[in-house]
């Protein structure tokens, strides 16, 4: 499955989630605050790499915001654009406010390994370079576990593989992974 | 707190009633009657400069004030719609000036240069733009408290449109008084005070408009 039908079946469950919560089936606007959590914890999460109580700080903050701002969504437009409008602004108010709370000290040096958004990037290039030895369906099964954040259950879900099938792809793929940076340092060296 | 917990409290709340849309509509005609109350107890009754103007210039005027207030206030509302597009929005703002821009052009290609002062200023322009930015206080301090109900991911922006709404708005009620009746002196003395308006919108807004 594309990346761009994943994100159209995500798009239409919680577009069809809100619109049952819009019409009072608290039980619906449960579960799409609920997988609205687990995609902000993912959005935080790669840009707030090993700030945990952060991320989960500003996820609480996120759905706050969400539920207070619910009547602004516009039926006709995605759902996922107005929940990443909303994530967004979130975020930059956190750096902001972040930025203000961080002193710097006099003797401050630059360093290299500080950034952990850097370094993030850093893996992510690496990690394309990598994947490309990979079959399709082990790219995205890594992906959305390992990167995105995604539970087995979920990633099987979007990826339209069975849930077993994302662990054996899983698995397949970090072992040709691990072989592949073994060989690319043994060429190097 | 626990994220579940949280979740769950928000899921028994009820939805509200009333859309922020609506709100902000019913903000800016509350807003609008307070600006044409005042003009009224300042300027005396509306609509007598009327028979004297004749009834095309009057047409253009509240036209173009009454196209201006409504294109500013949906372009404001979808500011404050996280994921909607505004540039199109935006764009169809320039509509009315462009049509306004068109026909002063007209009436200046038509008139002598010596004469052009008189056209763009007439003899009322320090009094519209007046009357303008006062009537656009009530009805702008009525649009950003309402406006609160939106969630702007550009709190400048979104004051700026709702500042925008509240100055046509206000020349709107100030047509309905205006004895000139060129389109030169709509573009040259309204835009001032609308623009003011909208100045001041994105001022406020900046502090305002965040959540």
């Amino acid at each position: 499955m594309k990346q761009q039908d994943k994100a159209d079946l995500l798009e239409a469950k919680l577009h069809a989630l809100m619109l049952a919560s819009i019409a009072g089936r608290s039980g619906s606007y449960q579960t799409l605050l609920r997988l609205c959590a687990e995609r902000l914890r993912a959005y935080f999460g790669r840009r707030l790499i090993g700030r945990d109580e952060d991320v989960e700080d500003l996820v609480q903050e996120t759905l706050m915001a969400l539920h207070n701002k619910r009547a602004t969504y516009d039926q006709s437009l995605p759902y996922t654009a107005w929940l990443h409008g909303i994530a967004r602004y979130r975020l930059i108010d956190f750096l902001r406010r972040d930025k203000r709370q961080l002193e710097v000290p006099i003797d401050d040096a630059f360093e290299p390994a500080d950034s952990d958004a850097f370094e993030a990037l850093l893996a992510e290039i690496d990690l394309d370079n990598l994947l490309i030895g990979l079959t399709p369906n082990q790219v995205a099964a890594i992906r959305l576990t390992r990167i995105e954040g995604y539970s087995v259950r979920e990633a099987a879900e979007i990826s339209g593989q069975s849930e077993p099938a994302i662990k054996v792809n899983v698995h397949r793929g970090l072992g040709r992974l691990m072989a592949a940076i073994k060989g690319g340092s043994d060429a190097n060296g | 707190m626990r994220t579940d917990d949280l979740i769950a409290t928000m899921a028994e709340s009820p939805w509200p009633r009333l859309s922020p849309a609506l709100r902000v509509a019913v903000a800016l005609l509350a807003g609008w009657v307070v600006a044409l109350l005042g003009m009224i107890l300042v300027l005396g009754p509306p609509l007598a400069a009327v028979p004297a103007t004749g009834l095309l210039p009057f047409t253009v005027k509240t036209g173009f004030t009454a196209a201006l207030t409504v294109l500013s206030v949906f372009a404001a509302m979808a500011a404050g719609r996280p994921g909607q597009r505004l540039a199109t929005r935006v764009a169809l703002i320039a509509g009315p000036f462009l049509v306004l821009a068109a026909l002063a052009g007209l009436e200046l290609y038509s008139t002598p240069p010596e004469a052009w002062e008189g056209l763009l200023l007439g003899s009322t322009s320090t009094t519209c733009v007046t009357a303008i930015v006062l009537a656009s206080v009530p009805v702008l301090i009525s649009v950003l408290w309402a406006y609160r109900a939106f969630a702007p991911t550009r709190p400048v922006v979104a004051g700026l449109l709702a500042g925008t709404s509240s100055g046509a708005a206000a020349a709107f009620a100030y047509a309905l008084y205006c004895p000139e009746t060129t389109a030169s002196f709509l573009l040259a003395s309204y835009t001032p005070g609308i623009a003011l308006a909208a100045a001041a919108g994105a001022v406020l807004g900046a502090r305002l408009l965040r959540w």
